[in-house]
């Protein structure tokens, strides 16, 4: 009878256990490439393979459309302008798919993967410039009917396309600087961090990718370091804060050394390392007060320590012999 | 008579053979441990273009016979190539199949005809090793290093053996001073210069001494210059190594050589290991199961990766939901993902009667700010966020000391712009997140089953 309760509690527990692990089924999608850089001339073709799989376990039922977007914010973000495909779009862009056409709705089967051929061919008459589209996989909807009141999730996953039309094999990149400082300028703090916050803005007609580095001179003078800048895209008209690569691994740009001091920082760099090089410079210092203060007690210290007592026994017999 | 003749002739024969033994006695002994190790043996490259190549191109096609590299096998991202006529230098960026590889900048008129050839340097330097088979005083050591019969000093590789490439005198590092052994400085002489026979390039390193045997030494070839590793050889064949003669001697003081072995050198392609790492950006949803605790409340409504249902909704307590997001992508870029509603709730997504989203306690909240939503008086439909292992979201359920930061989901049909819900701006490993939704109506929301469409993007940066 107890083995009985025993097994009985046993069971009951792991089904408790069991229950509240219960997780909905999961379903995504997964894209590649994710972003595709193009410099074209116009009246020529180029022919991208993107491959898309249905990670979950349900079909689904989705749509391909290239959307015109502009960038926002200074960290790579997009915002497409619409999400309808535009006839003006279909001039540009068609799916060699036989199957699929862009706009329309395509199933793709669960645990399954689909490779959407896009074709991009400029038209001979257009214009030369940037052009930034987002090659977006939207869901479809299933006109599904939930039983009650609640929301529906649809998901939708992008990859941006940049393309540069040009008759010219080396297409005009223009740069500003638009920010460069250290932060903080003193550093007080001992083994604090000085972050450089550089933003550079595209002031011409192309894309491009800034290819320089961060060099940090001790009083103006001996190196000590250099940061390498993360080749981002930064696209006509916007700006971006650059980041730092150490070792082909992203990072913030910052520094810091044990040595006090004054130090410059001096960033340089080219427009995709053609056009003329940009230069700018900043300063600051590091001065950690930790550890001045811990010698200022350790002086103070030394000098309050009692003196230990001396007899001068020459002046006491010299003053016997007087007497 | 006769037997007299046969009798001196069978003499004779005897002495020719021991004479023959003797000679054999006298001859050189064979070094032993004799070792040609090369700083790197990989063969050089020599190629032609192609037909069909333009200026101004950075795609190189290579020919695939008739000259001694035939396919890019043994080329690699970084080589530096020289075209022979014009002697421009080019940078291998990457290697596209196996006759067609890029390069850093473009193709100049000059070097992008049919057939026009180009090579890829490789030079090393040698370090012969030996140990020595008897006591020769006063004698050199000398190594023989297989050259080519033609333009074996012009610096490119050859088919048939290494290039000279000015080697000088001091390109050349006797072995360090031993007993029996004062090394002087070594010396460097091209194939057919003197003293040295055609074939072969020497390298001498002369002592004074009485020498000695069982002696172990080691000479350094190459310094600012070093010879140039050969070309495949012809009939080569990709993996197989070409192997080539290298002669050492022991030398008297009157240039006879004494002791010898000959040696073989190796060279042969380098491996390429490629592997290709997909840049992709996966993006999903996960339903959530009621009782989990989320955003600080305990849930309600067991979600689906498609679908939020919260039922029967109660008037005087919320009704917490939530689904979990995930996102992974080895893009350096990273990512984002925004949120935005097609409409606020309404009974069969008609658009028509429709639950509001929330205001907040504060009447602050909006889809783009977010306010504490703790008092059930307050009613609508809003969301918060709970941070798994994103680099960054929007907001959080509990900033700012509160118990439910809330927002609005941005709604579309208010021509409201989508807003990012959680990004980072590099490389992601599975980031999560929960997207907690709440709901409450008040007593004279009209009964009726209310629906709406939120959908959720994944965008890489670019």
């Amino acid at each position: 009878m107890k083995r009985i309760i025993l097994m009985g509690l046993v069971l009951g527990l792991s089904l408790r256990f069991s229950l509240s692990r219960v997780e909905a089924q999961t379903w995504g999608l997964s894209l590649w490439p994710l972003l595709l850089e193009v410099t074209i001339q116009p009246g020529k073709s180029l022919t991208q393979a993107y491959w898309l799989i249905n990670q979950g376990g349900r079909d689904l039922y989705l749509t391909a459309v290239v959307v015109p977007f502009r960038p926002e914010g200074d960290q790579g973000q997009l915002r497409p302008l619409t999400l309808e495909l535009d006839p003006e779009v279909k001039k540009l862009f068609r799916l060699t798919n036989s199957q699929i056409q862009l706009g329309q709705s395509f199933k793709l089967a669960a645990n399954s993967r689909q490779q959407l051929v896009l074709k991009i061919t400029p038209p001979a008459t257009q214009p030369e410039g940037d052009y930034y589209y987002l090659f977006l996989i939207k869901q479809a909807e299933e006109g599904e009917f939930l039983p009650a009141s609640g929301g529906q999730s649809l998901i939708q996953i992008g990859s941006p396309i940049l393309i540069t039309v040009t008759r010219s094999a080396q297409p005009l990149k223009q740069a500003a600087i638009s920010q460069f400082r250290a932060q903080p300028r003193w550093a007080k703090r001992w083994q604090q961090p000085i972050q450089f916050q550089l933003r550079v803005k595209n002031i011409g007609p192309h894309f491009f990718k800034p290819e320089g580095e961060i060099t940090i001179l001790y009083w103006g003078r001996w190196p000590k370091a250099t940061l390498t800048l993360r080749p981002d895209n930064i696209l006509a008209d916007s700006q971006r804060l650059i980041g730092c690569l150490k070792e082909d691994r992203p990072q913030p740009c910052q520094f810091w050394s044990w040595w006090p001091g004054y130090y410059q920082a001096r960033v340089e760099f080219r427009p995709d390392g053609q056009a003329e090089s940009l230069q700018v410079t900043t300063d600051f210092f590091l001065l950690p007060l930790e550890p001045f203060l811990g010698l200022i007690l350790i002086l103070g210290l030394i000098k309050i320590r009692p003196r230990p007592l001396k007899l001068n026994l020459t002046k006491i017999g010299l003053k016997l012999n007087n007497n | 008579m006769k037997k007299a003749v046969r009798r001196g002739a069978g003499l004779l024969l005897l002495l020719i053979l021991f004479h023959l033994i003797r000679a054999r006695d006298l001859g050189s002994a064979n070094l032993t441990s004799v070792k040609d190790t090369l700083e790197t043996s990989r063969l050089s490259f020599h190629a032609a273009n192609a037909s069909g190549l333009t200026a101004g191109s950075s795609v190189i096609q290579i020919q695939t016979s008739g000259y001694p590299s035939t396919s890019t096998a043994n080329l690699f991202p970084g080589d530096t190539i020289k075209y022979l006529t014009s002697s421009n230098t080019y940078t291998v960026d990457q290697i596209i199949d196996s006759d067609e590889f890029s390069i850093t900048s473009t193709l100049a008129s000059a070097d992008a005809s049919a057939n026009a050839e180009f090579v890829v340097i490789r030079t090393a330097t040698h370090t012969v090793t030996l140990t020595t088979a008897s006591a020769i005083p006063n004698g050199a050591i000398r190594v023989r290093i297989k050259a080519a019969s033609t333009n074996f000093n012009d610096g490119n590789p050859d088919q048939d053996g290494f290039d000279f490439n000015s080697m000088t005198d001091s390109d050349v590092t006797c072995p360090a001073d031993t007993t029996g052994f004062d090394f002087v400085t070594g010396t460097a002489t091209v194939s057919g210069g003197t003293g040295c026979p055609s074939g072969y390039h020497c390298f001498e390193c002369r002592y004074s001494g009485t020498g000695a045997a069982s002696t172990s030494l080691s000479i350094t070839i190459g310094g600012t210059n070093e010879l140039v590793n050969p070309a495949p050889a012809s009939g080569h064949t990709a993996g197989t190594a070409d192997t080539y003669s290298v002669i050492v001697e022991n030398l008297d003081a009157n240039d006879n050589v004494v002791d010898s072995t000959t040696a073989k050198v190796a060279v042969i392609e380098s491996v390429r290991v490629t592997a290709t790492v997909e840049p992709r950006i996966e993006f999903s949803i996960a339903g959530v199961a009621s009782g989990n605790s989320v955003c600080g409340n305990t849930l309600d409504v067991t979600t689906t990766a498609t679908a939020v249902p919260f039922g029967s909704v109660a008037i005087s307590s919320f009704t917490d939901a939530a689904q979990q997001l995930t996102v992974a992508t080895n893009a350096t870029g990273g990512y984002v993902v925004t949120a935005i509603e097609d409409d606020q709730l309404s009974i069969g997504g008609d658009h028509s009667v429709e639950i509001p989203d929330t205001p907040g306690d504060n009447s602050t909240a909006s889809h783009t700010t977010s306010d504490e939503w703790a008092n059930t008086s307050t009613k609508g439909f809003g969301y918060s966020l709970q941070n798994i292992s994103a680099s960054s979201v929007a907001f959080s359920y509990n900033e700012s000391s509160r118990t439910f930061s809330a927002k609005q989901f941005a709604d579309a049909a208010n021509s409201e712009s989508p807003q990012t819900i959680f990004s980072s701006s590099t490389v992601a490993n599975s980031e999560q997140v929960y997207v907690c939704y709440r709901l409450i109506v008040s007593a004279t929301q009209q009964a009726g089953e209310y629906e709406n469409q939120i959908t959720y993007r994944a965008t890489a940066t670019f």
